[in-house]
């Protein structure tokens, strides 16, 4: 296969949130928000990182995007290393952008349209005219040059999140990260959404990373699934093989919890894991394998020892106990 | 008491308009829907399409002003909860119809324990039964009331703010105060939306079998077509204000009628993949200046004539399947 685009190696994102301990003896609390995640993004592809809340999928996309600085690992872009504590040069800034999942809040209510979509073209694009520019991003997520005179209260949900895929694309990047960009839309207007994705990212070779709860919506959209579960990745594959032949047990539990709207649909879920126990919290992971708490199938080891992934063939690989390394 | 002939729940007609600023939303434009006891229905609809307001409305706990309920009745066992005295009304909203909310962090008080909210529901209830409940037996119904949902150790969680439950706890905990009544309809307000994929679960998995256990009358409020499916036995479909499709929740999985129905059946993404439909066109009105006629027809496939004039009336075409739409009026054949 290319060369990745973005390489991520044994990320790590801790946060402090406080300290327990006696005077003199004080200990941080830290939440192990992203506890040593790898994963490749290859050009013109679309890998989903589906995790339920708390499971650090958020925080990646942060720490990729340079929001945060690493704890610990690599993040290499187009094969320069950005994960340093460094500046990110401006050209790499530009070409990394994101799209934040509540779009009521990700734009200034005191700035229209054409402010908020001439901001990054003000610091990335200088010399480029900027009113065309504006005009011809509106023309691209399929809304009128008119449009750059409204404020974004007067625009719908599903237009305030077109505006920040455009302000996204002001920069031409050729990496965009995706924070449950639809989750906070209604179905119908989701799947125009979500069209209009798919068609950007033909025209313009983009390679997405998708954040996403949402497994039904991965399965139309991405060409790799990537599953974290309390700040790791417990397992990753090629979509198709993914829904066939789902292997963690935590992977199953998330198919068989999905509501779905057709019997076809139905037949694929798996049915021996039913959803049990609740999910730990982050600053208090269980020791060894994080998901052995809630696990139908759980080892004596499992709380003991923490599983290393096992390449299953064809890209797919699984952290579990019930799939030992060379066997 | 009530046989199976006559509903439980009948919202006739109603209309409901909010007043703001420089004119009047026109909300619920003739909202019909029936309910028989036993019956599990769903319904769905986008975001603003009225859902909530209807049962905010049968609950009268619509704010009024700004909301004017323009024509309607809501009949709860033949009498109608619009008209009804305050100590009527009490009864209704304690053992008639309870409501469990979308966001049970909003939904608990914080600053009051579990169990002290608890007991004020069913001290309240007690009282407007003119019975009197010792502070011991009302703590005992808490508990067993807890017990039911499925809740480990529930004399700590008694003991315990909402702060220290987690949002799948707590939403069990409303499950269990509205439960606590013995009411005879449950209304749940997207009771899984705020909460992660694989708990939403559990919480369904909970209220379908107590619904079950206990042969309650249950209306569902969603937007998530997958959880109607799952739980219901009658889906209603609502656009903008009006009732535009009912039938059996199979039925309308395997045979929709409505434009409206089929476009959103259409764009739910599917776990068997194939991609994406590419939703339906346009975007809900502007309730202060709604279309004419059916307020569909700016976003309709088939519009007709027709259409932009005439509100279609909500008419049987088959049976228990009814369908607000002229493409399916006396003289059009059914396509399928």
């Amino acid at each position: 296969m290319s060369q990745p685009i973005l390489s991520v190696q044994h990320l790590k994102k801790y946060f402090v949130v406080g300290q327990t301990g006696m005077l003199g003896k004080r200990q941080p609390i830290t939440v192990k928000a992203v506890d040593g995640v790898s994963f490749d993004v290859f050009s013109g592809e679309t890998l989903g990182l589906v995790g339920e809340s708390g499971s650090g999928k958020s925080t990646v996309a942060y720490t990729v995007v340079g929001m945060y600085k690493p704890t610990a690992g690599k993040i290499r872009f187009m094969n320069t290393e950005i994960g340093t504590n460094d500046k990110r040069p401006k050209e790499l800034q530009k070409a990394i952008q994101i799209v934040f999942q509540d779009p009521g809040s990700s734009l200034n209510p005191r700035q229209n349209i054409k402010q908020i979509l001439e901001m990054p073209l003000r610091v990335h694009r200088k010399d480029r005219n900027r009113l065309e520019m504006v005009i011809y991003l509106l023309e691209i997520v399929g809304l009128p040059p008119e449009a750059m005179y409204k404020y974004p209260r007067m625009l719908s949900g599903g237009e305030k999140q077109i505006i920040g895929i455009a302000r996204a694309l002001a920069t031409n990047p050729s990496l965009v990260i995706l924070d449950e960009p639809t989750s906070a839309l209604d179905v119908s207007v989701q799947a125009k959404t979500i069209n209009l994705l798919l068609e950007l990212q033909k025209q313009f070779n983009l390679s997405y990373l998708f954040i996403t709860h949402d497994l039904s919506l991965m399965r139309n959209v991405a060409s790799r699934v990537a599953i974290m579960y309390l700040g790791k990745i417990c397992e990753i594959a090629n979509t198709a093989d993914f829904f066939r032949n789902p292997l963690h047990p935590y992977t199953q539990m998330l198919l068989s919890s999905i509501p779905v709207v057709s019997e076809e649909e139905e037949a694929l879920r798996p049915t021996k894991v039913i959803s049990r126990g609740e999910i730990p919290s982050p600053v208090n992971i269980p020791k060894g394998c994080s998901f052995h708490t809630r696990c139908p199938f759980v080892m004596p080891h499992c709380s003991e020892v923490d599983p290393e992934f096992t390449d299953m063939g064809n890209g797919h690989s699984v952290r579990c106990h019930l799939y030992p390394q060379g066997g | 008491m009530s046989d199976v002939t006559t509903p439980l729940l009948e919202i006739r007609d109603l209309s409901v308009n909010f007043a703001v600023y420089g004119g009047e939303l026109r909300v619920l434009d003739g909202v019909n829907l029936r309910m028989f006891p036993g019956e599990r229905i769903g319904l769905v609809g986008e975001t603003g399409c009225g859902k909530t307001t209807t049962m905010k409305a049968v609950l009268r706990v619509l704010p009024m002003p700004p909301g004017r309920i323009l024509r309607g009745e809501i009949l709860f066992k033949g009498r109608d909860i619009l008209k009804m005295r305050d100590s009527d009304l009490r009864l209704v909203r304690g053992q008639g119809i309870s409501m469990i909310f979308q966001d049970p962090t909003a939904a608990l008080n914080p600053v009051f324990t579990i169990g002290e909210q608890m007991q004020a529901v069913i001290q309240s209830n007690a009282q407007d039964n003119n019975l009197s409940l010792t502070r011991q037996r009302s703590w005992e119904l808490a508990l067993t009331a807890l017990k039911d949902v499925a809740l480990a150790d529930p004399e700590r969680l008694l003991k315990s703010y909402p702060i220290q439950l987690s949002g799948g706890m707590r939403q069990r905990v409303c499950i269990a105060m509205a439960l606590s009544t013995n009411p005879e309809i449950l209304i749940a307000d997207e009771p899984g939306t705020s909460l992660d994929v694989t708990i939403q679960d559990q919480i369904l998995r909970l209220l379908r079998d107590l619904v079950e256990s206990r042969n309650m009358s249950v209306i569902l409020i969603t937007h998530t077509l997958g959880v109607v499916r799952e739980l219901t036995n009658r889906v209603y479909v609502m656009y903008a204000g009006s009732i535009v499709e009912t039938a059996k929740t199979k039925k309308i999985f395997s045979q929709p009628l409505h434009p409206y129905t089929q476009g959103l059946i259409a764009t739910v993404p599917r776990l068997t993949g194939g991609g994406i439909a590419s939703g339906i066109p346009g975007r809900i009105p502007d309730y202060r200046n709604p279309p004419t006629g059916c307020r569909f027809h700016p976003r309709c496939p088939h519009v007709m004539e027709i259409c932009k004039r005439e509100k279609p009336p909500l008419t049987e075409i088959d049976q228990d399947h009814s369908v607000a739409c002229f493409l399916y009026s006396s003289n059009q054949k059914v396509e399928q």
